[in-house]
């Protein structure tokens, strides 16, 4: 080794390497810089000029009343939205962290493989053909009819897939050395699980939750399958009552040739990424809160 | 203070040498081995070892990186149960009963025989909360009595002056050395009657390594100690008896200064002399 170093050849080459060490390096930082660029610009954009639009027209009845052909406001849809996303977060909450905990702690074997690999086709499916496949089981074969319960159902299945997988990862990348810790101290499995292990994996947890949730407040094309619409206030039924959802209205009304409903198009985005942006907030507080004081800050 | 065990005469620790004719009551041996062989797989990593611990005793492990130490250690609190491929034969006393008897209960069992990793291991929570981990899940003490221990077990490993301010910090941003303390603190918490170390100072600094090698002295004999080392200097002096590991066997047991100044065995001679890995 010393002598390599020492060799007057090798001396130069490292000294070249050097200086063109110092030029990638430049041309990765202009290269990383563009692409950020690249991504937030048009972010901020979209964000800006939906908000200016959206304040532009700005009235608080949006908030208070619901549609009235191609006017009114978005009450119906909001409430809709809520009540969509609740049930997702819900059951697609639960079973997805059920699901992702079972992979992780007991996955190793066949099942397991076979979980894992029909959860990851599922994710492939594009949220299109999942949103027929649940309008021709669950809105004509079962007769729900365009409803609550079919958009709920449609968009778990769509997310689940995807809980399941951060569950898991969040899981096993708990470090062995703290399990094998609270077992040399005759810890209990479940104490250990409790007050070691998923608190450590929250955050992991936390945030596949979060981004499913924004998933399932941001779909259009499979609640148009199986939640349908409606302008009035979505009944509290799972069943045969259609419901209204902000992304319907996005949709909508930017396309209709009147001003109030492009307004009202405009309104439900700005909702929409306040909605999102409120999400990600609060999976920041969650995180900040239980990780006082882990060891990867 | 908790009660740890009884006092035990330091004397007879030196009785278990290999040809000796001094005579131990079984009882006097708070974990022993027999005809214990472990492995993974197909694999066998020790076998038959038969190797006694007299209460009160400290036991240093040395040999060469594979001999297996760790995996006999492990054993010993049965952490090696569920890892994949983990195969024994025959048995380990705990106070004269096995381990794996249906009377023993596991987490009782790990209660008594402690653990220390050669990388400490704090759990993400508060430092106060670390100390008494252990106390809170065996229920051994009241709510209010908590703070009260986790002081006097911070106390008793000499962490208390650096962390008086800072209980509810997060452990990991002491150093090394404290980190691996405040482990020490969380195992005595619990009251164990035999700590296993396996390298505890291998990742510290000198001044780390005294402390601990201080606190290892003074809380023996109340505590049995079974100590796996790399660092010779330290097995010589902590150690009342040590036992060589090699290719698999328990090559050589015996007083500690036995085992360094008259070794019975060619190869121990030539690893304690520093001439093999
Ligand atoms: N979980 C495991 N699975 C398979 N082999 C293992 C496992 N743990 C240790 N071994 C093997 O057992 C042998 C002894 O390892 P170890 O007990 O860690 O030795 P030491 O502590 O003396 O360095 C090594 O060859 C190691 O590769
Ligand atoms: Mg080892």
């Amino acid at each position: 080794m010393a002598q390599t170093t020492l060799d007057p050849l090798n001396t130069n080459l490292l000294g070249g390497t050097s200086a063109r060490r110092k030029s990638t390096a430049a041309i990765i930082w202009v290269l990383a810089s563009l692409s950020l660029v690249a991504i937030v610009g048009p972010a901020i954009w979209i964000i800006g000029s939906v908000f200016g639009k959206m304040m532009k027209g700005w009235h608080w009845s949006v908030l208070t009343e619901v549609g009235a052909g191609l006017g009114g406001g978005l009450l119906n849809e909001i409430i809709g939205t809520l009540m969509i996303v609740a049930g997702v977060a819900i059951i697609a909450g639960s079973m997805g962290i059920l699901s992702g905990f079972f992979l992780s702690e007991y996955g190793d074997g066949l099942l397991g493989g076979v979980l894992r690999t029909a959860s990851e086709v599922l994710a492939g499916v594009p949220s299109i053909v999942l949103g027929y496949v649940g309008y021709v089981a669950l809105v004509v074969h079962f007769h729900w009819g365009y409803s609550l319960g079919a958009g709920i159902l449609v968009l778990t299945v769509m997310v689940v897939p995807y809980i399941a997988k951060t569950t898991e990862i969040s899981l096993k990348q708990v470090p062995i050395a703290y399990r094998e810790g609270a077992e040399a101290l005759g810890m209990k499995n479940s104490q250990i699980l409790r007050r070691i292990v998923l608190k450590t994996a929250l955050p992991g947890i936390t945030t596949g939750m979060i981004i499913a949730t924004a998933i399932a407040v941001g779909e259009t094309a499979p609640l148009l399958y199986t939640a349908g619409y409606s302008q009035s206030l979505p009944a509290l039924s799972f069943t045969h009552h259609p419901v209204g959802y902000l992304t319907y209205a996005v949709w909508n009304f930017y396309n209709q040739p009147s001003v109030t409903a492009q307004q009202l198009s405009f309104d439900a985005a700005g909702i929409l990424i306040i909605a999102i942006i409120l999400l990600i907030v609060l999976s920041r507080v969650i995180v900040a809160m239980t990780q006082k004081h882990s060891e990867f800050r | 203070m908790i009660q740890q065990g009884e006092h035990v005469n330091v004397q007879s620790f030196d009785a278990l040498a290999s040809g000796s004719d001094n005579h131990l009551e079984p009882t006097d041996l708070i974990v022993s081995t027999k005809e214990l062989s472990l492995g993974f797989g197909q694999k066998t990593v020790i076998a038959d070892i038969d190797l006694s611990f007299p209460r009160g005793s400290i036991t240093a492990l040395i040999g060469p990186s594979g001999s297996g130490k760790t995996t006999f250690l492990r054993t010993l609190n049965r952490m090696n149960d569920n890892v994949k491929g983990f195969t024994r034969t025959g048995d380990v006393l705990f106070n004269s009963e096995s381990i794996w008897s249906p009377n023993i209960d596991l987490l009782a069992l790990r209660r008594r025989v402690g653990m220390l990793f050669q990388r400490a291991n704090p759990f993400p929570m508060s430092i106060e909360q670390n100390v008494i981990a252990g106390v809170k899940a065996h229920n051994i003490a009241k709510k209010s009595q908590l703070k009260q221990i986790a002081k006097m077990r911070l106390e008793e490993v000499g962490l208390w002056q650096a962390v008086e301010t800072r209980l509810h910090d997060s452990p990991f941003r002491l150093s090394g050395g404290q980190q691996q303390l405040l482990c020490l603190a969380r195992a005595l918490a619990i009251g164990p009657d035999v700590l296993l170390l396996d390298e505890p100072t291998s990742a510290l600094d000198p001044t780390s390594i005294e402390a601990v090698e201080n606190l290892i002295l003074s809380l023996s004999p109340a505590i049995t100690f079974i100590v796996v080392t790399h660092n010779l200097a330290q097995a010589r002096r902590i150690s009342h008896n040590t036992a060589f590991f090699f290719e698999g066997q328990l090559t050589e047991y015996g007083p500690t200064k036995h085992i360094f100044e008259d070794p019975s065995r060619p190869e121990t001679q030539r690893y304690v002399s520093g001439r093999m890995g």
